[in-house]
């Protein structure tokens, strides 16, 4: 028998574990939530650390990446909020989930409220025309980069939610 | 508390499927903890182990779920668990290389 004590962190697997109920689907935990925040915050971290321009799409696609996947399983909205609450901080009124995870995991000395708008914007442009299997920052420099997108998200989606 | 629309659920984007996909480096240390576990007398099906195994990773930040190029929800290593693996890997290449 293989002896599990000896074995690496990321390899043991505590027994009493499995004596958990058990369901078909993996469930999303708080732990995994905030696991996931942290990953975008150090996304960030290394993002503000590389002087190259197009850093910053590295820390855009985990924004988006994630939110993406909320959005299919029809829970961005409240996890999002969920994720600003674990940081004591409250959703505004229609705080959307990209403005939401970008105001919890960015500097908000370095983003402020008008561009947290305008890449919540773009990701929701990026979320509403881009196809699964095109790249983020490849989508964006298509479209004419990130002032263009959130402009055409102005134009095609938020003109309408106004009508 | 209404979604806009873009944030709604996406048919077809979460139906419960039979395997759960996953890349091929966080599959590899699956197996094996799944084995393992098998082993030791776990007495669960191979598909009840394995999201186990991935709510746990998950947990600790050693995985996570992304869409894939179907649109699909899989999983993947993290980039925290890449690393720790090319540090585990770079300490034993250091640890062959100091074998006499």
């Amino acid at each position: 028998m293989t002896n599990l004590e000896g074995m690496p962190s990321y390899f043991w697997l505590a027994a009493s574990r499995l004596k958990e109920p058990v369901q078909d689907d993996v469930p999303y935990t708080t732990q995994a939530l905030k696991q996931d925040l942290l990953r975008l915050r150090n996304a960030w971290e290394e993002c503000q650390a590389n002087r190259a321009r197009n850093a910053i799409y590295s820390y855009l696609t985990a924004v988006f990446d994630l939110v993406a996947w909320w959005t299919a399983e029809g829970h961005a909205l409240e996890r999002a909020h969920k994720a600003l609450r674990l940081h004591r901080m409250c959703p505004f009124d229609d705080e959307e989930p990209f403005a939401a995870v970008i105001r919890c995991t960015a500097d908000p000395a370095k983003v402020d409220k008008r561009t947290r708008s305008k890449w919540s914007r773009m990701l929701r442009y990026a979320l509403r025309y881009k196809s699964h299997s095109e790249r983020l920052e490849q989508f964006i420099k298509r479209k004419g980069r990130i002032n263009k997108c959130a402009g055409r998200f102005a134009r095609r989606l938020g003109g309408r939610r106004s009508r | 508390m209404n979604a806009p629309a873009q944030f709604q659920y996406i048919p077809g984007g979460r139906r419960p499927s039979l395997k759960l996909q996953m890349d091929e480096i966080l599959r590899f240390w699956v197996e094996v903890a799944c084995e393992n576990l098998q082993s030791s007398g776990a007495n669960l099906t191979k598909r009840q182990l394995l999201a186990q195994i991935l709510q746990q990773y998950e947990r600790r930040g050693d995985a996570m779920r992304y869409l894939n190029e179907q649109g699909k929800i899989v999983w993947k290593a993290s980039p925290r668990f890449l690393m720790m693996l090319a540090d585990a890997e770079r300490d034993a290449r250091d640890d062959l290389a100091d074998w006499p």
